[in-house]
């Protein structure tokens, strides 16, 4: 090893940067790459080449990527495991040493005591945590089973049954040896001997299913193989015997974390389905593919059981050839052994090996050199399961292209066909399906995507069907949206001007597909942002659809929607409210009272509502969208399009001020969203943001940390350090912990959002300075006051120039720095700003609250407790009512208690003092808060 | 401090030196929290460093207030604190496990794969990471906040006063030595 860092530091310095530049290359180019360096770096290249080999799928790297992983404890006192010992009985056996230990019990070298048989064994004691008796009923019952299973490859089950002291045990056959895998890499086999071992215990597998014994667990640790090289399988039929039935099952696994290791577990094992037969083929897939490729099947986002078992159920597996790394083995892989495995590895049972001696046989096929009876996936099949992994980028793509290439599309393009002439839909649809008939993408190795698939059909479409325009306009407009459909939007651009040039010049300005083309565009310009562009483009083409009948319902829908969104974006929200009962009018007029079409308007007018001047109508309109999808697209499970209707209500009821009920409907999106997507779906990241917002303003602070946290935590998966997305993510973060005193960890959540910030949108940006204004306030409670005012001051003036909240924090925290900074001039002046840029309603109340606690804070701290006493009067509600829930409600009482205490009137600042006390002490009784609240009831029961 | 606290199996290393009070503790509490944890568990286990590293953090600055040092300062020491805890928690269990030849044999449900194999890795990657400090101390820095730690690239990126594009190379081609000097 040592040679590895002997290096001279400049030449250190020279590796890492060729190894840096080599890292940008596309993987593929960069061996080329490497060649191509100049003489003077001949003595680097095997270096770099053996480092790059590293990138990808290397084991040695991937151990680097999981965190540092432990074996079972050892003993835990001098020789005693479990409470026993060696010399210690269990039933009818002594026991000689430890062979094994784990969560789930010890396994021990065991001697028979009744001098019947001086056979050795090992002895499996389990820690089993349910009902005895029945346990008992259920060894005798199976140990006949076992029992009978003699194969000179499974290792025999002996005995098994319950000592005197309750334990239960099982006697196997004490096998000497080593693991497969182990085994075929300490001998570094080839793969023909690793398929020959193999095969014995495959043939074992099948003889026990022959005897209806499935083995539920089967992995490289349950597969030995002796000196001699017969292979021994451990443990088969116990899985079921030590498991209680289906329901049982659940219990004990809850009990003591999931019985089984998930690596080798089939789909159906993991959703808790009936496990048969084709569970050990899956199992015997898996080893199989390790054995000949030395990684797992998947390739996991994050290391952990939760991913595998979400991997295992939805992910497609690699093919063995693509997860090798060396290209050797790659290249015997690829073919007839990556049918087999993937074979013995489909999702559904019913599409693996029939039986055990099936995958056997193929295998000895694959030796003898014949054909395998495995057959590669269908193109067909493969394209299905590709529309179905990518679901949600094809129908975002909303293009009939995609649906057609899947086979998916047949009654849209059914319908289609009536309306556009039966010639041409053919064309269209042989044109679509000669994209695959040569090139089949999935021939190139690489999953294709739906970009891929795009740009392959624009360039068979370039230069064609010049002589039929409509045609070449339909197709065009047709790949254009695919193109919106996954945010390729230059693109779509370029392809929709095309379409609408010949469009306008070939077919009329006028006719249906040149309009189609026309409206296309007004998407692409509305995802781009280009307002203006888009107001011309819509205003003309509605115009221009009064004065034709033949429009499309979907186009004529999609003006009015666009028109609507329009609206909403440049802030007309009453505009934005009209164009949407349009939408909603087309909608009702073409298309089913529940149909998508209707409940996507009624969304649409719900959020143009919600951002309108009379937010208070909002939730009423979107809790109608809501009961729509859910008429439409069904109750019983979630659908992303019913999600959506229950986000926008539960944003428009935060809105309008009612935020636990708002929070409890976007609490059920992001269930759902997790049932639907998997916990990971980057919705979940936004819709906790607005959970945490939402619980923040109702004093609801563990929540809000805990939404905050997860949002976080998923957003961090799904983009970079350096976006807004994540800063906002670390902002809200902040913003909890903050309110829970949590300074430390609010100041890095704090920086972290700032960073974010000033990379996303310049250092001179309001949503910076609000960052800022947080950073100090936080600082400021920490007692840091000369911190807080370094940051704030540079920006003090800008604040009065934000809007909305931006302005109210940055005024409301400046004024509190100032206040406790003790200018109580600047400070007051701050305050009385913020509170010019807050409302007066409920939808406020928390914010009217603090702007008034920090007068009084004022008052209080310059000894004006007249003043103070006055200002309790103006607001009793807001500032002496509520019970303090909040740490900022304990600091209003305080100041409230206070302003008493220093007017004279201490019978009246007992009790809130009193509640400021118990909730310090109850919240965090060591920090210096606690101790000024102690100090001033101290000072109020003196006098008292 | 966690009454759990188990000091009969403290090793005799205790903290690295040069470090003050405050830094004792942290590192007593670390390899308290570390032990409890993988005592709990029983299986084998991926030690959740990063959880370890902030609790111990949250814990410690409740009950130092006033004279705790700043984060980035603790999240450094936490890397180097984690290391050496693990590796010591390693090197004691294998001289416990009489050679690691028990770890193969399986019970049932006992995932029975690579567990040694896993252990040695650790110390080998703790003796690549010594040279690799050599010609290389920030890259040593990073991998041992990342991979002992389990810190993320903005708290290393902050802690070591780089941008987190630099913590990402230096993790990537780290990754690529490492994996080079453990083959």
């Amino acid at each position: 090893m040592k040679r590895n860092f002997e290096l001279a530091p400049g030449d250190w310095q020279a590796l890492r940067e060729l190894l840096q530049t080599a890292l940008e290359i596309e993987p593929g180019n960069r061996s080329e790459w490497i060649d191509n360096l100049g003489p003077d770096k001949d003595e680097f290249k095997p270096r770099l080449r053996a480092l790059l080999s590293h990138t990808g799928n290397s084991a040695e790297a991937a151990i680097l990527d999981s965190p540092p992983c432990f074996g079972p404890e050892p003993q835990t006192a001098d020789g005693e495991f479990d409470g026993r010992r060696s010399g210690d009985s269990v039933g009818p056996y002594r026991l000689l040493r430890i062979l094994g230990q784990g969560g789930m019990g010890t396994v021990w070298l065991a001697e028979r005591d009744d001098m019947l048989q001086r056979r050795q064994v090992a002895l499996k004691l389990p820690r089993v945590m349910t009902d005895r008796a029945q346990l008992a009923e259920r060894l005798a019952r199976e140990r006949e089973i076992l029992a009978g299973l003699n194969h000179p490859n499974i290792a025999h089950l002996y005995d098994a049954g319950i000592a005197a002291d309750g334990q239960p045990y099982l006697a196997l056959e004490y096998v000497e040896g080593e693991c497969i895998d182990a085994y075929c890499n300490r001998r570094q086999l080839g793969v023909a001997d690793r398929l020959r071992l193999f095969i014995q215990v495959v043939r074992a597998v099948a003889h026990a299913h022959a005897n209806l014994v499935v083995h539920r667990d089967l992995k490289p640790g349950n597969m030995m193989v002796t000196d001699s090289g017969d292979v021994r399988l451990l443990d088969f039929g116990i899985a079921k015997l030590l498991e209680h039935g289906e329901t049982r099952e659940t219990q004990f696994t809850r009990m003591t974390g999931r019985v089984l290791t998930p690596d080798y577990a089939a789909p159906e094992q993991i959703m808790g389905k009936a496990v048969a037969t084709a569970a050990d083929i899956y199992a015997l897939g898996v080893v199989l593919f390790e054995l000949l490729t030395g990684v797992r099947p998947y390739r996991l986002k994050r290391d952990s059981q939760a991913a595998l078992e979400e991997a295992i159920v939805q992910t497609e597996v690699l093919r063995p050839s693509a997860a090798a790394t060396v290209t050797a083995l790659k290249k015997r892989l690829r073919g007839d052994l990556d049918t087999i495995v993937l074979k013995a590895l489909k999702k559904e049972p019913a599409e693996r090996y029939t039986t055990a001696n099936a995958l056997a046989e193929d295998i000895e096929r694959f030796l003898a050199r014949q054909p395998v009876l495995a057959q590669p996936d269908k193109r067909s099949y493969r394209l299905r399961k590709f529309v179905a992994r990518n679901r949600l980028a094809v129908v975002a793509a909303g293009s009939v292209l995609i649906a057609v290439l899947a086979g998916s599309g047949v009654s849209i393009w059914q319908a289609r066909e009536a309306r556009i002439g039966q010639q041409r839909a053919e064309e269209v649809k042989n044109f679509i399906e000669s994209i695959f008939q040569d090139a089949d993408p999935f021939s190139s190795g690489g999953e294709p995507t739906v970009k891929g698939l795009l740009i392959q059909a624009e360039e068979r479409l370039s230069g064609r069907f010049s002589q039929q325009p409509s045609l070449r306009v339909e197709l065009l407009t047709t790949l254009a949206s695919g193109y919106i459909g996954i945010n390729e939007f230059e693109s779509a651009e370029k392809i929709l001007s095309e379409a609408i040039d010949i469009g306008t010049s070939d077919l009329g300005p006028l006719d249906a597909l040149t309009l189609r083309a026309r409206t296309a565009m007004t998407t692409v310009y509305r995802f781009r942002g280009q307002l203006a562009e888009m107001q011309t483009a819509l205003e003309t083409i509605l115009t221009d659809m009064q004065r034709t009948e033949v429009v499309s319902p979907e186009d004529r829908l999609l003006a009015a929607e666009n028109y609507a969104h329009l609206a909403i974006d440049q802030g007309r929200f009453v505009d934005a409210e009209a164009a949407a009962l349009e939408a909603q009018r087309i909608a009702l007029q073409y298309f089913d009272e529940f149909s998508p079409q209707t409940a996507t308007t009624a969304m649409l007018l719900a959020v143009a509502l919600s951002f309108g001047p009379n937010p208070d109508g909002a939730p009423a309109a979107s809790r109608k969208a809501l009961d729509l999808a859910l008429k439409v697209y069904g109750a019983d499970r979630p659908h992303a399009r019913v999600l959506d209707a229950r986000g926008i209500l539960g944003k428009s009821l935060g809105n309008a001020g009612r935020y636990r009920e708002g929070a409890d409907e976007l609490t059920k999106v992001v269930d759902e969203t997790a049932a639907l997507l998997g916990p990971d779906a980057v919705m979940i990241g936004f819709v906790s943001a607005d959970v945490s917002r939402f619980l923040l303003e109702v004093g609801e602070l563990q929540g809000s940390l805990a939404n905050a946290e997860r949002s976080l935590q998923v957003l961090s998966s799904h983009v970079e350090a350096d976006t807004y997305t994540l800063a906002a993510a670390n902002y809200n973060l902040g913003r909890a912990q903050l309110a829970l005193r949590q300074t430390e960890a609010a100041l890095q959540s704090f920086r972290a959002a700032r960073y974010g910030m000033v990379e996303a949108r310049g250092q001179d940006s309001a949503v910076v300075r609000n960052a800022t204004a947080h950073i100090a306030i936080t600082l400021a409670l920490q007692g840091k006051i000369e911190d807080a005012e370094r940051e704030i001051d540079p920006d003090i003036d800008r604040f009065a120039d934000a809007t909305g909240l931006l302005k109210f924090h940055g005024l409301h925290f400046a004024g509190a720095v100032k206040r406790l900074a003790g200018k109580w001039a600047a400070a007051e002046e701050l305050q009385r700003a913020a509170s010019a840029a807050i409302s007066s309603g409920e939808i406020d109340s928390r914010r009217r609250a603090s702007v008034e606690t920090e007068l009084l804070q004022i008052s209080v701290g310059q000894g004006e407790f007249e003043a103070a006493i006055q200002r309790l009067r103006a607001w009793p509600k807001v500032l002496s009512e509520a019970a303090p829930v909040t740490p900022d409600d304990a600091d209003r009482l305080l100041a409230v208690g206070r302003a008493y205490l220093g007017a004279g009137q201490s019978a009246l600042a007992a009790a809130p003092l009193r509640a400021a006390d118990s909730f310090w002490r109850d919240f965090a009784a060591e920090s210096r808060w606690a101790q000024e609240s102690a100090r001033w009831l101290g000072e109020c029961e003196r006098l008292l | 401090m966690s009454p759990e606290a188990d000091d009969g199996q403290e090793s005799a290393q205790g903290a690295p030196e040069g470090v003050d009070s405050f830094y004792e503790d942290a590192y007593r509490e670390l390899r308290q929290l570390a032990r409890a944890r993988l005592r709990a568990s029983g299986r084998n286990t991926l030690l959740d460093t990063t959880m370890l590293v902030h609790e111990s953090y949250l814990r410690l600055s409740r009950n130092n207030e006033l004279a705790f040092p700043d984060r980035a300062r603790f999240l450094v020491y936490a890397g180097q604190a984690m290391r050496s805890i693990i590796v010591d928690i390693v090197r004691q269990r294998m001289s416990e496990r009489h050679g690691g030849a028990l770890a193969r044999v399986t019970l049932n449900s006992q995932p029975a794969n690579g567990l040694a194999g896993d252990e040695e890795n650790i110390l080998r990657i703790n003796e690549a990471l010594e040279q690799l400090a050599e010609v290389d101390k920030r890259m040593a820095n990073v991998v041992q906040m990342r991979y002992f730690a389990g810190l993320t690239e903005i708290e290393i990126a902050e802690a070591l006063g780089v941008t987190d594009r630099t913590v990402r190379r230096d993790w990537e081609q780290a990754r690529l030595f490492l994996a080079d000097a453990l083959q």
